[in-house]
């Protein structure tokens, strides 16, 4: 677009002036120069973003090592709770293949109440609470009936001190089963074991033999 | 020196462009108290970022551009101006308007609207492009033509308003 005459007039005229600023103006813009010379240079401050980003992924590292042990802790809580009620009010419905298993660990164990066989087995995945366990394992009887828990925090203390000293008392066991040492020597002096009974697995070795 | 932050350098660079800058800065806003606090702050600019000056175009035409985007910014703050969103481009002035007597030039744009003048001084005094104005101000092209129109057509009714009383006191 071209210019007319005048807007060019304009142009030249305000081109050309000059207005002398106040005495003040210099003045006014050298106390700006010198606060800005005198202001102290701010020191590095971290970031607020970055200090609630760090105080957010520390909680959630406590809360992701807190919250498995408090798993493990809810899951053998509900299993034995589970245990205690069972032989109070109703008959344990187990599933065959878990009958199985039960009379395998009984005759391990030769442990004589069936309440402490259960216990012990019901413990044994809580050790490893973050896998997924088999379902058949976890659950005591889907058949059975829902029991209410109410159970007397006595009786349910009761309970987890049987559980512990019976799951002791196996892993003993299975520790003390046979003296390799004592095997070696039964089987080169056979002639020198005996067998109590036919039955038994008592056997009575005569070392002079 | 002016670099290096020398109060001297500084001054002088002051007493040789403010008087320009200051008559630049009270085209933009509506009075000179407005007007020398822009050119302070905007000579503020000026030292602060003195070491990015390219030395490729003159460091008057560099002074100027930092001057006329800190009037924006004041009158962007002050909301001074609104632009309508209507577009009217069917108004087309060819006729050059002659000025027999002498104008005040200030005078006159102080006659036009805030939003008027601010176009009117781009395009005519910074030589700004429509595409320029409607970046800087952040409005259409179109509108930045509209307005710019609009100020001719109030500027030829004020000369014409005082030519009248020019001709009515002579006679």
């Amino acid at each position: 677009m071209m210019k007319t005459g005048l807007e060019k007039k304009i142009k030249n005229q305000l081109k050309e002036r000059e207005i002398m600023p106040s005495e003040a103006a210099w003045q006014k813009l050298e106390n700006m120069l010198d606060d800005k010379e005198n202001k102290p240079k701010r020191k590095f401050q971290i970031p607020f973003w970055i200090s609630v980003s760090a105080v957010a992924s520390i909680a959630l590292l406590i809360l992701l090592t807190v919250n498995p042990q408090q798993n493990k802790q809810t899951l053998m809580k509900t299993t034995n709770i589970v245990h205690t009620e069972t032989p109070q009010n109703t008959e344990i419905h187990v599933p065959e293949a878990e009958k199985i298993t039960q009379s395998e660990e009984t005759k391990m164990t030769q442990l004589n109440s069936p309440i402490d066989n259960q216990a012990i087995q019901k413990t044994e995945p809580s050790h490893n609470a973050n896998q997924q366990l088999p379902q058949d394992e976890l659950t005591v009887d889907e058949e059975a009936p829902m029991i209410q828990i109410h159970v007397p925090k006595a009786v349910e203390q009761l309970a987890q001190m049987e559980i512990r000293e019976d799951s002791a008392t196996q892993t003993k066991q299975k520790t003390d089963l046979v003296d390799p040492q004592m095997l070696l020597y039964s089987i080169e002096h056979n002639s020198s074991v005996k067998q109590k009974k036919s039955d038994s697995k008592l056997v009575i070795i005569d070392f002079n033999k | 020196m002016l670099i290096k932050g020398d109060r001297m350098a500084q001054k002088e660079l002051f007493e040789r462009y403010s008087p320009k800058m200051l008559s630049l800065c009270r085209t933009y806003t509506g009075d000179l108290q407005n007007a020398e606090d822009c050119m302070i702050r905007a000579f503020m600019k000026v030292y602060n970022n003195i070491s990015s000056y390219s030395f490729i175009g003159s460091l008057e035409a560099w002074i100027r551009k930092i001057m006329v985007n800190e009037c924006l910014d004041f009158m962007r703050a002050n909301k001074k101006f609104v632009y309508l969103d209507e577009i009217e481009y069917s108004e087309q002035y060819t006729d050059d308007l002659s000025v027999p007597f002498e104008i005040d030039a200030q005078e006159l744009l102080d006659c036009l609207p805030e939003n008027y003048r601010l176009v009117f001084n781009l395009f005519v005094l910074e030589d700004y492009s429509h595409k320029e104005i409607s970046e800087l101000l952040n409005i259409d092209e179109m509108t930045s033509r509209t307005q710019l129109l609009r100020a001719k057509k109030r500027l030829r009714q004020i000369i014409a308003e005082r030519k009248i009383i020019n001709d009515e006191n002579r006679a």
